[in-house]
């Protein structure tokens, strides 16, 4: 297992297309957390901070994507599993690796984005205030957030086994999808895997959230409950990538 | 188990295919495929486009998922290798690379998956001739190119065992020479080389083992010295009246005689010669006629008459 993670790393690390998707991300976040630092009226907080880690996790879903969909797109999955015919050591490597890349990822992301929003702070007439109840918890959410991402990405990689289709699939599905139906059925918001955990971080603040906000899953049960979902994505493609044809 | 991979290996027998059958949805691309290879050979294997020549090769190497039937490597089913580069080398498809990744980064990551070490890989690409662009990106490189990084890739651990599908293919006259030459030099150093054509002509020159299939099933396992034989490759049809006799002669005489109809093949003595034997030892001759079927015909015979045509061997030698 630890020769196929040190491959999936130099793989992971020597194509263009991760490259530029870790580039964009820091781009995205240290670009929305400027702009949060314009917009916001006297006070900037942890998670007006940190609104650019949010919307780089939709990169996250697509790097999960990525890392499997593109052997399939180049057809390098065949020397890959030819070198490695046990594919579950395969799949399980690039999981490993794609979740310890978030991992650190999204640690860097967010210091950037407290970085960049100190900065704009000081020269603006705003206070940025990091410290207070649920800080630390946010940090950590967003973390595992931002992995949870990267497995459903991941997951619908391995079940579609194409780049393109696959960030279609996924980016339809945020935006879209979960988009309508949280119109549609508000009170549900908390079932959808990605809306229902990435609204947590709101909660756990405990800003008020408006007398018509609607009930949403604890911070542990809606991180629990999305990453079964992306578990089970994996494991549908899993069996998919076991029984079919490289 | 063990037992049986002892015996399968003091065989000799480094590629076992028994019973491969591969269907995509209604069509059956390898029909019930039986074969072997001997180690230390270079095996040719023949069959024209469609045969199921690639599609045996990623059975053989545990891609695509067969219906029926299995196959071994060195006595052992692939999906037992834990470092399967070490024993086998394999080259489908050049082109089975990412465009945006250097050349040694792509035998980096290959050569880490088996646990061999670095300095490998700058050996295999000097030994290809890929030092000077081994950093740049490969979706740049020419056909040629990545053909070459395909084989460095294969000789990444140094395996017996070499499996190529079409490696010629859509190479320039520069580029096939170079596989030829490179081809022979591995087979030199003893390694088994299996390696697919469409091209009989091909393969005549450099293969000693022939394992040819048509329409997904087997047609012969033959040596091309035999095959050479049977088709007629310099041989020459005899027809006379004492057969028995001509037989006699021909055979006292150094040549090979195989039936043929009511007519004699005869392999080893140009019509020349045989007309003399006969003469000498009187006996009428109806016929004696130089057969100019190429080596390329009879395999298309060969090939084209799948469903009647299947033998296991050289044609055997009257007694
Ligand atoms: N993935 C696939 N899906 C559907 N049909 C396939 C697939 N792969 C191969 N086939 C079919 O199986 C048959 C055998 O194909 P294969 O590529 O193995 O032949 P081949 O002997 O390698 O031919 P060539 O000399 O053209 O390379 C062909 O009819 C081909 O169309
Ligand atoms: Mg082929």
């Amino acid at each position: 297992m630890i020769h196929q993670m040190r491959s999936e790393w130099i793989k992971f690390r020597t194509v263009r297309s991760t490259v530029v998707l870790m580039v964009l991300a820091v781009v995205l976040a240290v670009g929305v957390a400027v702009l949060a630092g314009f917009l916001v009226d006297s006070t900037m907080r942890i998670d007006d901070a940190l609104a650019g880690v949010q919307v780089a996790s939709l990169l996250i879903l697509v790097l999960g994507v990525q890392i499997v969909g593109q052997e399939y797109r180049f057809a390098t999955i065949r020397p890959t599993f030819s070198a490695t015919p046990r594919r579950g050591r395969v799949i399980l490597a690039k999981l490993v690796v794609l979740c310890v890349v978030t991992t650190v990822a999204s640690v860097a992301l967010m210091a950037l984005s407290v970085l960049s929003a100190w900065l704009v702070t000081r020269f603006q007439d705003v206070r940025l205030v990091l410290s207070g109840p649920g800080v630390g918890r946010v940090i950590i959410g967003t973390v595992v957030v931002l992995v949870i991402h990267a497995i459903l990405g991941f997951g619908v990689g391995c079940i579609v086994r194409q780049p393109i289709a696959g960030i279609v699939i996924v980016l339809v599905w945020v935006t879209v999808i979960e988009g309508i139906l949280i119109g549609l059925l508000p009170e549900a918001v908390k079932w959808f895997p990605i809306a229902g955990m990435t609204n947590v971080n709101a909660l756990v603040l405990q800003r008020d959230r408006g007398p018509d906000a609607v009930e949403l899953l604890g911070p542990v049960a809606a991180a629990l409950y999305s990453a079964s979902i992306a578990c089970a994505l994996v494991a549908i493609g899993w069996l998919r990538i076991r029984t079919s044809d490289a | 188990m063990r037992a049986t991979d002892r015996r399968i290996r003091n065989d000799s027998r480094v590629i076992r295919s028994e019973g491969l059958t591969k269907r995509f949805g209604g069509r059956t691309a390898v029909d019930d495929l039986t074969f072997e290879v001997r180690s230390g050979t270079v095996t040719g294997f023949l069959g024209p486009n469609g045969a199921g020549k690639s599609t045996t090769m990623r059975m053989i190497m545990g891609l695509d998922v067969p219906d029926a039937g299995g196959s071994t490597l060195n006595g052992r089913r692939i999906h037992d290798l834990d470092t399967p580069m070490r024993e086998v080398g394999v080259l489908l498809d050049a082109g089975y690379l990412h465009p945006t990744r250097r050349a040694h980064h792509h035998l980096w990551a290959l050569a880490a998956s088996n646990g061999i070490p670095r300095s490998r890989v700058d050996e295999v690409l000097a030994l290809v001739g890929l030092t000077e662009v081994a950093d740049q990106r490969v979706g740049k490189f020419s056909l040629g190119m990545k053909q070459r990084l395909g084989i460095a890739a294969a000789l990444l651990g140094d395996p017996s065992i070499i499996i190529l599908d079409e490696p010629a293919n859509g190479l320039d006259p520069e580029g096939v020479h170079w596989i030829r030459t490179f081809l022979s030099y591995l087979a030199g150093q003893g390694r088994t080389v299996f390696v697919s054509s469409h091209l009989l002509s091909e393969m005549a020159l450099m293969a000693d083992d022939l394992v040819i299939i048509g329409g997904g099933r087997l047609i012969a396992e033959t040596d091309v010295r035999s095959l050479t034989a049977n088709a007629g490759g310099g041989s020459v049809i005899v027809r006379g009246p004492d057969r028995i006799g001509l037989r006699r002669a021909i055979t006292g005489a150094g040549g090979e005689v195989a039936d043929e109809g009511d007519a004699l093949a005869v392999v080893g003595m140009d019509a020349a010669a045989i007309g003399r034997v006969a003469h000498e030892a009187q006996l009428e001759l109806h016929e004696l006629a130089p057969r100019s079927t190429s080596l390329e015909d009879a395999f298309l015979q060969l090939t084209a008459g799948a469903q009647e045509y299947r033998t296991a061997g050289p044609a055997e030698e009257p007694s």
